[in-house]
């Protein structure tokens, strides 16, 4: 499993847990706030599960808007 | 043109409209769940012009029983009316507070004490604010009573989100903003200005002089105030940065002992009170001595700020123990740079059940409101219990 499938399966566990159900595939250009409804807690809880799998915190140098965002970071060297 | 009373997404209704459901309406509930936001205000304003003391509840939207009801006939011809009914009021808010320790505490303040810090000028009239807070919470009265008593114009911007919010706050041309840290940290990217912000209010969490420099590029035209305050002494003090000069008046009124701020027993609600010093439970750091200046750190107590809502974990413990089956539970607060913490829960089932994440956070949005619930639950085979016992946090 590569970055980008642990990172879907993250953010399908955070919708499913609270029936969260969007009719879309997770592509790198979706905004995590306006494609993924995403509100502040859930957005907590994205960056505290993305820290558990990668050991980063992808909102440490400020926001993030995008899935590509996370990836760029969590991909970087 | 008609003066606005409440306006959101969808709807915008005058002054005239809500003098005529208020005036339509014969019972009042001590305890009400209502049906929508504007019902909900109804009935807090019967409480407050009928002298009715009223309890507020996390879940204020149908989610248990009314109290018997109690009948009323209010007469309330004009806004200016209902202003003057308001600035008479004997009524008291029951409000449920985190506390310091242990479960959560009903805490009564009277609508006279959280009159005193609304702000009342002709300047307000005719003006728009922009509403944030939870409800049921005492930022969110203060904020009704602040926006009603100088007839402004109410714009609910709660549950929408970033690109929908700011083209809300433009469209309605809000002026005044009174919101948490975390709210003001969801309006980036700062890159396009919100011009017709004139006011900046950060409330219920501590906030960063980073945070506060942002803000001021969004809101060029905004005066930012950065307030301190509790449920129970209200709000104390304000400042511009993240640091707080204390005000003469409350230099006798405030004290720290080994780095925690402590109330004295006269600014702090009668209902909580038999000691001489109410413990803050904030933790602060002395910038300067003369004048006092001040810098909040930290909770000190086992409270959890989750997005400027306190959240006792005693009680999400004690609703989870409640689940057959689960034998020990230990609830916790994780940082994160967005909500300053997150709940976590561990939790050890025994061997015969199998709970799922899913299982227990749909139990939990039954009793509890959104921010209390854990967003992430393990299941594990101990608990850790710290140096003093109790399990560590």
């Amino acid at each position: 499993m590569d970055n980008f499938d642990k990172l879907k399966e993250i953010i399908f566990t955070i919708h499913s847990n609270h029936e969260v159900y969007l009719e879309l595939n997770i592509i790198p250009e979706l905004k995590l706030r306006d494609d993924l409804e995403m509100d502040s807690i859930m957005l907590a809880e994205l960056s505290v599960r993305v820290e558990d799998e990668f050991g980063i915190d992808v909102f440490e140098n400020g926001m993030v808007y995008t899935v590509k965002d996370i990836l760029t970071i969590i991909d970087k060297p | 043109m008609e003066n606005i009373f409440y306006k959101d997404s969808d709807i915008s209704l005058s002054y005239n409209e809500l003098l005529v459901r208020l005036n339509k309406r014969r019972e009042f509930y001590e305890v009400y769940y209502a049906t929508s936001y504007f019902d909900f205000v109804i009935n807090v304003l019967l409480g407050v012009i009928d002298h009715q003391n009223f309890v507020l509840t996390d879940y204020i939207f149908g989610k248990g029983e009314n109290s018997k009801p109690l009948a009323v006939n209010p007469k309330v011809n004009t806004k200016e009316d209902l202003i003057h009914l308001i600035r008479n009021s004997k009524a008291e808010v029951g409000i449920y507070s985190s506390g310091s320790e242990g479960p959560p505490k009903l805490i009564y303040q009277s609508i006279q004490r959280l009159l005193q810090s609304v702000r009342i000028s002709d300047d307000y009239a005719d003006s728009n604010w922009g509403f944030t807070y939870h409800p049921a919470h005492s930022a969110g009265i203060q904020f009704l009573l602040q926006v009603i008593c100088n007839g402004a114009t109410f714009v609910n911007l709660r549950d929408l989100k970033n690109d929908a919010l700011k083209s809300f706050i433009r469209q309605s041309q809000v002026q005044y903003l009174s919101a948490t840290p975390t709210f003001y940290r969801l309006l980036a990217p700062y890159d396009q200005p919100l011009p017709s912000i004139i006011s900046i209010t950060l409330n219920g969490e501590k906030s960063t002089q980073k945070l506060i420099s942002d803000i001021k590029s969004l809101c060029p035209n905004a005066r930012i105030r950065n307030i301190y305050g509790s449920t129970e002494a209200g709000p104390l003090m304000s400042s511009d940065s993240e640091d707080f000069t204390v005000p003469l008046r409350l230099m006798d009124k405030l004290k720290i002992i080994n780095g925690e701020l402590f109330f004295h027993h006269s600014i702090v609600s009668k209902s909580v009170i038999n000691i001489e010093w109410y413990p803050s439970g904030d933790l602060v750091e002395i910038i300067e001595d003369n004048p006092l200046k001040i810098k909040f750190i930290s909770r000190k107590s086992r409270i959890i700020n989750v997005a400027g809502h306190n959240v006792n974990p005693q009680q999400v413990e004690e609703y989870l123990l409640k689940l057959p089956g689960i034998l020990d539970v230990r609830v916790y607060g994780r940082a994160n740079k967005i909500t300053d913490f997150i709940i976590v829960a561990e939790i050890i089932c025994s061997d015969d059940i199998i709970y799922t994440e899913k299982d227990i956070i749909s139990y939990l949005k039954e009793y509890l409101p959104i921010y209390k619930i854990p967003r992430i639950i393990k299941f594990v085979k101990n608990i850790e219990i710290g140096r003093t016992g109790k399990k560590s946090l």
